[in-house]
């Protein structure tokens, strides 16, 4: 499928209802993400350096936003997902090559998130030294539980088949 | 007035990209994509070896950030160029260039180019933009 047909264009722009979250963001979660990076800023955990900051209060790692959407591994839940009608034939492997994210602001412990996607860009079939495929862009938008932008994200990806078609 | 200038070098900071990090990295990103923990599936993927996802560079360079810029250093922009892979068994590190400040509805905004690189060369090639914390920005 060299270029893009009706019905891939179709897609592009079609938002998500806003989905609550698996989890409320919280302080174990952080943890596992400082402990992954060796990440020692005391602000995540240590009320009292939060006061003296003008930050407040204390916040989850702000570069943690994408990951408090990521699914339960179990059980399966359904979820309304922006790309679930992307058929890109045989193209069965993913690889992320771009990321944006922009912060509105600091998402506080107990703060419980809903998300919306959308795909914004589809490319028409490239070959990569990886294998044939689409670059394909979404963006998801966060709103806290105020119904407030928290932050967006916007992620390209290589959908695609490996060269030599070995896997 | 920030005390940074366009031009000030930031001091390079690195990680070792072991096994363990990067099992503590699919338990830190919730991400299970068989690429990075399954040795096979990566390599049926093109890719040398187990690499680094995605988050795992954000939160990187999250962490950089506020090491260089201040504990309340917060970040409002990132973009994250993924050129190569960042493969398990190598160094992981941040060099990075203040490219300028501003002014921008009332908040003092930090602009840097920073560059992740491992023994093959640079794999990553970041954007960010930061808030300055009051007491830095002045």
């Amino acid at each position: 499928m060299p270029v893009l047909t009706e019905t891939h264009r179709a897609l592009i722009g079609k938002e998500t209802a806003h989905q609550p979250l698996p989890e409320a963001v919280n302080i174990a979660m952080a943890r596992h993400w400082c402990e992954m990076v060796e990440d020692a800023n005391p602000i995540y955990f240590d009320e009292e350096c939060a006061r003296d900051s003008w930050l407040e209060e204390r916040f989850a790692p702000p570069t943690m936003l994408y990951t408090w959407r990521m699914a339960p591994v179990w059980p399966e839940r359904e979820e309304e997902s922006a790309l679930s009608g992307l058929e890109l034939e045989g193209c069965t492997l993913t690889l992320a090559v771009n990321a944006v994210q922009e912060y509105e602001q600091p998402l506080r412990y107990g703060d419980t998130l809903t998300v919306s996607s959308k795909i914004s860009a589809i490319s028409d079939e490239k070959t990569t030294r990886l294998g044939t495929g689409h670059f394909v862009t979404t963006t998801d938008t966060f709103r806290n539980q105020r119904d407030e932008l928290v932050g967006i994200h916007s992620f390209t990806l290589f959908r695609y088949k490996p060269a030599g078609g070995e896997a | 007035m920030s005390s940074w200038s366009e031009g000030d070098m930031l001091p390079t900071i690195s990680l070792d990209l072991t096994l363990r990090r990067a099992i503590q990295s699919v338990a830190g990103t919730r991400d299970y994509y068989p690429v990075h923990h399954d040795e096979r599936a990566a390599k049926e993927s093109g890719a040398e070896g187990i690499f680094f996802n995605t988050m795992f560079l954000q939160g990187f360079v999250g962490r950089a950030v506020c090491e260089w810029f201040g504990n309340d250093a917060f970040p409002r922009r990132l973009e994250v160029a993924m050129r190569g892979s960042n493969y398990v068994g190598s160094t992981l590190t941040a060099t990075g260039v203040v490219a300028g400040t501003r002014e921008e509805d009332g908040r003092s905004l930090l602009d840097a180019d920073v560059t992740l690189s491992t023994e093959d060369g640079p794999t990553t090639e970041v954007k960010v933009t930061v808030q300055l914390p009051p007491e830095a920005a002045k």
